[in-house]
């Protein structure tokens, strides 16, 4: 009987007692997509269900480098320090009296492409365990399992960021993770003979994890530093820089897309 | 580990690593001899070099591309930084943490050191972990807490009684704030005007690190270089003090005479010079400033733990040496133990969690930290020296001192996230209010 089963679509045995219904599939997807159940709702109605289309190409949502962030009008209130957030004025007074220019930081970042989640409570922001895209980045360097380690080289390399910059090193990890994704990976499919490269989206996640690869790879190239923490936090900067070995894999990869971009059209 | 055998070349003045030792003392006609060998490596070396130039200057260009990620910002020196992150380092503006502003209304405020102090401060090193914490926020600050200001009153009170009645061990658990409690007293003592002999890292006395000749005819062993480091410790620490106090009769130090009435830091300056009378010029040292009452002195010894179990150097036997066999730590542990005293003074001493090998089981017992069972055997040869040493236990931080201290890295961009009270309390609840893990909480957020 199993036999009859892995003969009819390759299922492997294991998996027989773990196929997901359809409904069950979209909360594991919002699961890895880091909603949670008191958070914003728009979040799980993204293209996660099947029957919605894919999403546009993300180039055009991607503030370019070199430009600024647009500004808002909590980051031109944020010079005279004024509360903006109602967070900070639940705080005990002589906490809340310096201005908020992080939270409105956090305002613009949730603004950005990638940070479309948010997380529970203000001041789990940056949470190791909570933030989806530094538990993705600790889960990504982890190996057999070693959460902890994986946790202290990410909060040591954070430390590092800020030591040597005197600002947010989550917004440098998040500006260079996004400066260092990809926009859509090569398929290879077989057209009669031939094997075709089909440029295909990727989803918010797995740019993510492209470009956090790349730049733990750039950074084991390292040399000089003996540290991974600190090898890490000078390929961040590196990227953030404009100088780093993903961006060139990144550039490379757009490079072939863009040659085969003939090859989008094809239905496979 | 040259340091364990007995030997005192010139060379080990320097602090050379054994292999550069080694090549700086192959003779010179013998540095340029050529072998065999080396002509035949020298002609392949040769062909190899030939079409290695030939490829660089061919790919000049391709090759400085593939060098453009050194460091983060690049070698060529045309790419810039991001201006968005690079951002200038503002130190924190803090108080100074002076005897008046020591007092239970500032509990809870982190103070700097004085700038008087600082240049003190920074003849000796900081302890390993604290310095770490002052690298990362500049200035060096420290929060005035309820144990100091009842400790500093303490040591106050010591200022007119001998040392022998002021022995004092800072106990508690890892990361408790043993040592930062350490540097306020040394800080206050400064600012207060006594003579204060600093010690960051007594492990560094015990661990071979510096080298050890025998004394002929006894069982003990000089450190020449370590004590006359110590010395031109001293000497910088305390230079204007030490000019007011004069030797009062003719000593002979090593192979110097000195005469009475020379300023102890005239004395001082001897050790320095010359490394093997150094010894002789700290024990002649001690004993002046121990037989005056006008100015007090403070010993802070950190990390004494190590001054309790045995070093590890050798004796001619192979044997661990104790503490008491080294002349340097006897002199202290006389101070320690109360056999010697300062007519005015007090000794104040903190241990050390930090390295687990170093801990030291007969002073955890005498002090009352630790129970053993009554047939464990505590080694005889140091226990004598633990007599009528008081333990002062440094506790975690209180409410009201994790908020000043939470307040202050807030204001010194340690942590980005909102300032606010739940988050405060996630911190200060996950780390128990222990001042270590407090600080790795809010600058690591782990």
């Amino acid at each position: 009987m199993l036999r009859s089963f892995s003969r009819l679509g390759g299922i492997s045995a294991s998996r027989i007692c773990f196929q997901q219904p359809t409904v069950a599939r979209i909360s594991i997807a919002s699961f890895h997509m880091g909603s949670r159940p008191n958070a914003v709702s728009a979040s799980t109605s993204t293209a996660t269900s099947p029957s919605t289309p894919l999403p546009p190409p993300m180039a055009a949502s991607i503030p370019k480098p070199d430009t600024p962030l647009p500004p808002t009008t909590a980051n031109a209130t944020s010079a005279q320090g004024t509360d903006a957030e109602p967070v900070t004025g639940a705080s005990s007074g002589q906490l809340g009296a310096e201005e908020d220019k992080n939270t409105q930081d956090d305002a613009e970042s949730a603004a950005s492409a990638f940070a479309e989640f948010t997380p529970v409570s203000p001041e789990q922001a940056r949470s190791l365990t909570q933030n989806p895209i530094l538990s993705q980045l600790v889960n990504t360097i982890m190996k057999d399992g070693k959460k902890a380690r994986a946790q202290r080289f990410v909060a040591d390399a954070l430390l590092e960021i800020r030591s040597r910059t005197q600002s947010d090193p989550y917004h440098v990890i998040l500006d260079a993770l996004e400066l260092a994704s990809p926009i859509l990976k090569l398929t290879a499919i077989k057209k009669g003979s031939k094997v075709l490269q089909v440029p295909t989206p990727m989803t918010e996640r797995q740019r993510r994890r492209k470009a956090i690869v790349w730049i733990l790879e750039a950074s084991d190239k390292r040399k000089g530093e003996k540290l991974f923490k600190d090898r890490l936090a000078s390929e961040f900067l590196a990227v953030v820089n404009g100088n780093s070995g993903a961006l060139v894999k990144k550039n490379q990869l757009h490079k072939m897309a863009l040659a085969n971009r003939a090859n989008a059209s094809l239905k496979y | 580990m040259a340091h364990r055998f007995l030997a005192s070349t010139p060379l080990l003045r320097t602090s050379l690593s054994l292999t550069a030792r080694a090549r700086a003392a192959v003779p010179a006609q013998y540095a340029n001899y050529v072998t065999a060998s080396a002509v035949v490596m020298a002609g392949g070396k040769a062909k190899k070099a030939a079409p290695k130039v030939k490829a660089q200057s061919n790919s000049f260009r391709k090759k400085k591309a593939a060098d453009d990620d050194k460091g983060e910002s690049g070698s060529g020196g045309a790419t810039r930084l991001n201006e968005k992150y690079y951002k200038p380092s503002i130190p924190v503006k803090v108080e100074e943490f002076l005897p008046s502003t020591a007092t239970k209304e500032h509990v809870g405020q982190v103070l700097g050191f004085p700038s008087t102090v600082v240049p003190a401060l920074a003849q000796t090193a900081y302890p390993t972990l604290l310095n770490e914490q002052f690298e990362l926020i500049k200035p060096a600050a420290l929060v005035v807490r309820d144990s100091t200001v009842s400790f500093l009153e303490k040591v106050d009170e010591a200022m007119k009684t001998p040392s022998a009645q002021s022995r004092i061990v800072l106990t508690g658990e890892a990361g408790s704030g043993k040592s930062a409690l350490l540097l306020q007293t040394v800080s206050h003592c400064l600012s207060a005007g006594w003579i204060v002999i600093y010690v960051p890292k007594a492990t560094s006395w015990m661990n071979s690190s510096f080298a050890y000749n025998k004394v002929a005819n006894t069982t003990s062993f000089v450190q020449p270089l370590l004590a006359s480091n110590l010395v031109g410790q001293i000497q910088n620490v305390n230079k204007s003090i030490l000019d007011k106090i004069t030797t009062s009769e003719t000593a002979t130090v090593g192979r110097h005479e000195v005469e009475k009435g020379t300023k102890l830091s005239a004395l001082l300056e001897v050790g320095v010079k010359d490394q093997f009378a150094a010894q002789d010029v700290m024990e002649v040292f001690m004993k002046e400033i121990g037989a005056q009452k006008d100015i007090p002195t403070l010993v802070a010894v950190d990390e004494v733990n190590s001054f309790f179990r045995p070093t590890q150097y050798l004796s001619q036997d192979g044997k661990e040496l104790d503490p008491e066999h080294l002349k340097l730590s006897k002199l202290f542990l006389n101070y320690i133990s109360g056999k010697s005293t300062f007519k005015h003074g007090a000794i104040v001493a903190a241990t050390s969690d930090t390295l687990l090998a170093n801990k030291s089981e007969v002073l955890d017992v005498a002090l009352g930290v630790k129970e053993v069972s009554p047939y464990k055997r505590l080694s005889q040869t140091i226990l004598p020296w633990t007599q009528g040493l008081t333990s002062v236990e440094v506790p975690n931080y209180t409410r009201e001192e994790a908020k000043g201290v939470f307040d202050y890295y807030k204001k010194a961009n340690i942590f980005f996230d909102a300032a606010s009270e739940p988050l405060f309390l996630n911190k200060f609840i996950t780390s128990n209010g222990n001042p270590r893990k407090f600080f790795t909480a809010c600058a690591k957020g782990i």
